[in-house]
């Protein structure tokens, strides 16, 4: 393999290795925040999407030549479902900025 | 009519326009002293990253590893510090408007919080800190500025019966 390439690999692993810790806390305290904490969960979905939407545009915009990831079905997988995931968390901080709160 | 009659009533007149402009001025929310300072310190701490930015980039500065540069970091400081200039320029509007702040600043917040990650795992390899003296102060002091971000996004008052 061309070391340059495999260099990539190597980032693009270690990147999304702590991404992944964080998406792992990210889901276990969402629900938690949603169900008890319902007033700052418009901030956290906002955090949220801000970070996924600035990962998204990072990868393909500012870290092109930095990262790459391997060839796989299931990764492939999972960046076609990153912009739909993107725009479904956009959607939910509309949701739960401009629609009224009856729970609040 | 005399001219003293003339200024009073054209005095008069411009009091009574201004008498219906006053509650709604008196009904804008106020942003207290830790704000105003929090802003300040933000707006500096951007403001002088992109100065060293632009002083690396026309190499006016010594005592940065030039193949540390040469790695691509120079690219991506190249495109992070006009985003964040025009975060800091909308964040401003956002401020004098009061409107959508508190979502600015946790976006900006998570912004550099990624940045100094990305940085962190992309570079740490490449450079010691020494080797690059102004970027590690500037990156060294992120967390302050992270708290700062958190602070602003917590005293800032929405509404006025937050004021």
């Amino acid at each position: 393999m061309n070391p340059e390439i495999a260099t990539q690999y190597y980032f693009a692993i270690k990147l999304t290795t702590v991404r992944l810790v964080v998406i792992v806390f990210g889901l276990v305290a969402y629900p938690v925040i949603l169900s008890w904490f319902l007033k700052y969960a418009r901030y956290v979905t906002v955090a949220l999407t801000a970070w996924a939407l600035i990962m998204y545009i990072e990868d393909y915009f500012v870290l092109y030549s930095m990262i790459e990831y391997p060839q796989g079905s299931s990764i492939d997988a999972v960046h076609l479902l990153r912009p739909i995931f993107i725009v479904s968390l956009i959607w939910m901080c509309f949701e739960l900025t401009f629609i009224a709160q009856p729970r609040e | 009519m005399s001219r003293k009659e003339i200024i009073n009533a054209e005095i008069g007149l411009l009091l009574r326009d201004a008498s219906d402009a006053l509650p709604k001025v008196k009904y804008r929310t106020v942003q207290s002293l830790t704000f105003k300072i929090l802003l300040g310190i933000i707006n500096l701490y951007i403001l002088l990253g992109f100065l060293l930015y632009l002083l690396v980039k026309g190499s006016l500065i010594d005592g940065i590893n030039a193949d540390f540069l040469d790695q691509g970091y120079l690219s991506i400081v190249n495109t992070r510090a006009t985003v964040v200039l025009v975060f800091l320029m909308i964040m401003n509007i956002s401020a004098y408007y009061n409107y959508g702040f508190k979502h600015l600043s946790i976006i900006l917040f998570i912004y550099m919080l990624n940045s100094a990650i990305d940085t962190a795992i992309l570079f740490s390899g490449f450079s010691q800190i020494a080797e690059r003296p102004y970027f590690s102060v500037f990156q060294l002091s992120r967390p302050l500025f992270l708290i700062c971000l958190i602070w602003i996004a917590i005293v800032h008052k929405d509404k006025i019966k937050d004021a």
